[in-house]
């Protein structure tokens, strides 16, 4: 490849193949992390609602519950309290343990009596990530279309939010050294390409997902959630 | 795109259950399966070869028939026990099915249903609606018998010994895969007041001696003592109809574990649950004072994916026990639906 104009172009074809390919990495990465916290995390149905399920739809008291299940287990807060300011429409925030939902849990959060979107924080949204979606008490809640679910798993047989409520370092995700992503860029000519047809790619990590202690790890299922 | 490739091959030898999984390590898009001891040799033989593209149904396959001693294939098509394919990070859904009645007085927890759909015996299912016996809506358990159309068992949580005051008159059950991230928490079935307690669940478990687990029991099971309480594992039962661990743990003087009332139930409770916590020292041959020789701690809980892709044939592909079948999973190169 000895021409600009070409060497240009693969450059700029890889580089967008490397932009999907590290987004499908993180997607993995997280759905991994995911997929450990429902298969170890202790179980608590919210039972505050009043739609009649079980677990209802999550209620300000469901929260506070595991609030307190969680100092009652030495569980350190995640994030520090958010100070109240003079802007109108915001208020404080106490230090926080990590809540980590699916998306469709964001009707049930707007439906908590007192949910505080980030908007509304003491300081605003500044220092927030995009996925944050706002707090109440002691509960900051983080939302994802990688969050998870269980279908069908309520007592009336609806879908079943699985809210990973975490303390400071309840849960870690080791990278072995060398094992962190790896682009792995094969040009055509490679294995089963006798004719030079094909560009391959791929991404490969190595990660192993712990949970620290498991008194600091609450799964609290909520019902409620936005229909499919 | 990946290049043309046959991902995976084999053979088995089929046995009573007419069941097979095989796990493959790509999606694929052509499976196909031949009955090597039944190919020519002249007897009749149903699905003497059978093949699934990807673009069917779950369940469904294309098969072939022996004529007896002319060998003439004929051709047929099944819809239901024939391939399934399953991913088990994002597995098919299941439509729930009807039940009528599910005996839990006498303990033997068997569940009524006029079509039990593709049920096969190791499926899970999940209960929901369970009118009478709510106390096991949202429960997952794991089958441990089949009369088609007639009844399935949940011999798991027959063999536990734990019984309800009433039997479930109505509700629903749905097939479901479960997630195989390892290790995982499990519904408890029962616990026994013991000098070593034996805890009980609804499925099959994967737990491992010297493996310590955490238990999550609210007052409205009885045996709330046990809460947040950390046991090692010593022994480990995984039969055809028992799935039970015992703790290096004394309850004699704990409270009885008893499920609430259906009524207690529906208000509102938390499941009683074993969590994986942590690495223990091995015991030897179940003993609890006595560590195994040489002393080591248990490794075999560590956090691992098991999830994977699986090839399921059913009892409409594998018609006859003790045969040996070929099979072959292969992926295009380029496939297109159209």
């Amino acid at each position: 490849m000895t021409c600009p104009l070409v060497r240009g172009v693969t450059k700029m074809i890889l580089n967008a193949a490397a932009a999907r390919l590290g987004q499908a990495y993180k997607e993995t990465s997280d759905i991994l992390q995911r997929n450990g916290l429902e298969s170890t995390a202790s179980i608590v149905n919210c039972v505050g609602g009043s739609n009649g399920d079980l677990p209802t739809e999550m209620q300000v008291s469901d929260l506070d519950d595991i609030t307190a299940v969680l100092q009652n287990n030495d569980g350190e807060y995640v994030t520090n309290m958010i100070d109240a300011s003079d802007k109108i429409g915001t208020s404080p925030l106490g230090d926080c343990y990590a809540m980590l939902c699916h998306s469709r849990m964001i009707p049930v959060l707007n439906n908590i009596t007192g949910f505080r979107r980030k908007f509304e924080y003491g300081t605003g949204s500044i220092n927030t990530i995009s996925s944050e979606w706002g707090g109440i008490n002691n509960i900051r809640a983080f939302q994802s279309s990688q969050g998870s679910i269980t279908p069908s798993a309520s007592l009336m047989g609806n879908d079943v939010g699985n809210n990973f409520i975490v303390a400071l370092e309840s849960y870690k995700v080791v990278f072995q050294r060398g094992g962190r992503a790896k682009y792995i860029y094969t040009p055509p000519g490679g294995h089963n390409d006798p004719a030079h047809l094909r560009h391959m790619a791929a991404c490969q990590f190595y990660q192993g997902n712990c949970i620290n202690n498991d008194l600091w790890v609450q799964n609290a299922r909520s019902t409620g959630l936005l229909g499919v | 795109m990946l290049p043309y490739q046959i991902i995976k091959g084999g053979y088995f030898t089929s046995d009573s259950t007419l069941m097979k999984q095989v796990a493959l390590n790509d999606r694929p898009d052509l499976f196909w399966l031949r009955d090597r001891t039944a190919w020519g040799d002249d007897a009749a033989e149903t699905s003497v070869e059978s093949w699934w593209r990807r673009g069917m149904a779950q369940g469904a396959a294309q098969t072939a028939d022996q004529a007896v001693t002319s060998g003439i294939l004929s051709t047929e098509a099944v819809t239901t026990n024939g391939f399934v394919f399953i991913d088990t990070s994002n597995p098919p859904v299941f439509a729930p099915l009807a039940t009528t009645a599910i005996e839990a007085i006498g303990g033997t927890f068997v569940v009524t249903m006029a079509n039990t759909g593709s049920i096969e015996v190791g499926d899970y299912v999940r209960l929901y609606g369970t009118t009478g016996a709510l106390q096991i809506a949202g429960y997952t358990f794991q089958v441990t018998a089949v009369s088609s159309n007639s009844s399935i068992t949940l011999g798991y949580m027959a063999s536990s010994g734990i019984t309800f005051a009433a039997d479930a008159t109505a509700g629903s059950v749905k097939k479901y895969y479960p997630n195989l991230m390892y290790p995982r928490w499990s519904y408890i079935a029962n616990i026994t007041q013991a000098v070593q307690a034996v805890v009980y669940f609804t499925s099959k478990n994967d737990y491992t001696p010297g493996e310590i687990l955490s238990f999550r029991v609210s007052s409205d099971f009885g045996m709330e003592e046990i809460n947040n309480v950390h046991a090692r594992v010593l022994n480990v039962t995984n039969s055809s109809t028992v799935s039970s661990v015992t703790l290096d743990l004394d309850t004699t003087g704990y409270t009885a574990f008893a499920f609430p009332t259906s009524a207690e139930a529906a208000a509102g409770v938390s499941p009683a649950v074993a969590v994986p916590s942590s690495s223990g020292v091995i015991p030897l041959a179940g003993s609890a004072t006595q560590p195994q020789i040489p002393e080591g701690m248990n490794l075999l809980d560590a956090f691992d994916n098991r999830n994977k892709y699986v090839m399921q044939m059913g009892s409409n592909v594998i018609t006859s026990s003790s045969h040996v079948y070929d099979w072959v999973a292969i992926k295009y190169d380029d496939f297109q639906a159209e």
